[in-house]
């Protein structure tokens, strides 16, 4: 199938936010508080003792972190479960199209609307009070190509831990874990640089910094080696992404095996 | 009143068992739920201790008393998933995909019905463990959770604090009726519980009132856990905790028993 016709699937996705207003509305109103919520904390955990920077850099931290948490959420984990879980998985695979590149332009498109309407008003938000400041022309420039890594990242995580579903036969517990583990490790509830420096460095052996924290350094133009950044994000995706094929082939063996 | 009640009483004993037997087929669905759990048990848990790496103390609570917040917090959470988590999907599956329809016809109260038809056992062993960590938490600090007062007080106020709760899902999902899919609604209200884990007093007041109206999470951890802890600053609120669920609980089954007249009256 040519890559262009994937990009009505990506249409649909798009679509998914309008036609799901209560979704919609309740996934902006969800990344408003906790912008307001984590304001309030962040405020009373400052106050309490000498942390490494002021509470200005650390809001600014965690309002960055909270906008691009919520703007490149993936779920593919439920999709995929429903469908297992049905056994209508097999419609799926008969169709001509690539199932992976399916999801991959479906998710894209909805991941799109969320960074309109959840991201852009967060950010704005954030500069305008929480200190978050502006960004230098090319920072915010590399800021947006980090971003769409971090999507690619966090569509390749979730696709990964879809697979699992394969096995597991339910969808909701595994993504409820990998959006614990990332929430923790990636920055988006505890500032990394907050976190003593060799549990911080475990977390570095994780895809996960590279998706909130990795684009924050961007942003923020703290990040020692532009370079380095961009091509950790690149590694974890092609790591992520194989592994995930691997764990594909042999759920398809499975699939064909039990007489899908 | 008293012969119906007894004849519930029964029933619920036949669906607990039904639904019993269906995790023993299901074997892997329930591991997994318990495996889920001590992630989140954990991961929860190390956000607290990573963020007290920095500092001794959030608005004058040390460590171990904001653990015993949490903990008490995943009892009263954990007994609701327990006792009355079908109500979570009657948007959903009941009331969008008619699964409501079949309630009628047997001659139960509805919602009676709903909160029967599943039980989760495999948050048995998060209660357990929460009132561990509590335990420990106190033992700690040197503050004894197992007084006479202290289990008196929690064996009402944990009940009342889940009645707030289902309460509060309630009302989520009778608005199903109206306004269709609730999911993103009830989920809204877990996301806002985890900042119950936090001092009432580190919130503006525009959302105290908030957290004690609205969206009533600080009943569900913070007051019942600030009067173990010997707290008099919040005595008002810790007495208050005791009749809130109930209170709660009884506007949102009317708000329930007002959309199920709508609902039925409109001829599916």
């Amino acid at each position: 199938m040519k890559l262009r016709k994937y990009f009505s699937f990506t249409k649909v996705g798009l679509g998914q936010g309008l036609q799901y207003r209560s979704d919609t509305l309740a996934g902006i109103g969800a990344t408003m508080i906790s912008l307001v919520l984590f304001y309030f904390v962040w405020k009373a955990i400052a106050a309490s003792g000498e942390l490494a920077t002021p509470f200005s850099s650390i809001i600014a931290y965690v309002a960055l972190a909270r906008v691009i948490d919520n703007a490149t959420s993936a779920n593919l984990e439920n999709w995929i479960g429903e469908r297992v879980r049905k056994g209508t998985i097999v419609n799926e695979l008969k169709k001509p199209a690539s199932l992976r590149l399916q999801l991959y332009f479906y998710e894209l498109g909805r991941s799109l609307f969320k960074i309109v309407v959840r991201g852009v008003p967060a950010l704005v938000i954030s500069i305008l009070f929480l200190n978050v400041g502006l960004p230098t022309l090319l920072n915010g420039f590399l800021f947006v190509l980090s971003m769409f890594l971090t999507l690619n990242l966090a569509l390749s995580l979730s696709y990964l831990t879809s697979m699992l579903v394969f096995w597991t036969k339910v969808g909701w517990s595994l993504r409820m874990m990998r959006t614990m583990l990332a929430g923790l490790f990636s920055g988006a509830m505890i500032p990394l640089y907050l976190v003593p420096e060799n549990i911080r460095n475990i977390f570095y052996l994780t895809p996960f910094p590279s998706m909130v924290d990795a684009p924050i350094s961007i942003y923020q133009g703290t990040a020692e080696s532009m370079v380095q950044v961009f091509g950790t994000q690149i590694a974890w995706i092609i790591l992520l992404s194989m592994v995930a094929e691997l764990l594909w082939r042999k759920a398809k063996t499975k699939l064909t095996v039990q007489g899908g | 009143m008293l012969e119906s009640a007894k004849k519930h009483l029964r029933i619920y004993q036949k669906f607990f068992l039904m639904y019993f037997k269906t995790i023993l087929v299901y074997k892997t669905d329930f591991l997994l739920g318990v495996v889920n759990q001590v992630f989140s048990f954990v991961s929860s848990l190390a956000l607290i201790a990573l963020i007290f790496t920095q500092i001794d103390y959030i608005n004058g609570w040390s460590f171990y008393e904001l653990v015993i917040v949490y903990g008490i917090g995943r009892m009263v959470i954990y007994g609701f998933h327990l006792f009355c988590f079908n109500i979570v999907f009657l948007g959903e599956a009941y009331i969008i995909n008619g699964k409501l329809d079949r309630l009628f016809l047997r001659p139960l109260n509805i919602l009676f019905q709903v909160f029967a038809s599943r039980v989760n056992f495999h948050n048995l062993s998060d209660i357990l463990a929460s009132t561990i960590m509590v335990l420990y938490a106190s033992y700690q600090i040197q503050v004894s959770v197992i007084t006479l007062p202290n289990i008196l007080y929690l064996l009402m106020a944990i009940p009342s604090a889940i009645m707030v709760v289902a309460a509060v899902i309630l009302v989520f999902a009778t608005m199903g009726f109206w306004i269709g899919p609730t999911k993103s609604l009830v989920n809204l209200f877990w996301k806002f519980r985890r900042f119950g884990r936090f001092p009432y007093g580190i919130y503006s007041l525009p959302l105290r009132v908030f957290f004690v109206t609205a969206m009533p999470i600080m009943f569900v951890s913070f007051f019942p856990a600030s009067f173990i802890l010997n707290r008099p600053e919040w005595v008002e609120y810790q007495a208050l905790t005791l009749f809130i669920g109930p209170l709660l609980f009884l506007l949102a089954y009317r708000f329930w028993l007002y959309g199920l007249s709508k609902y039925s009256s409109t001829g599916s």
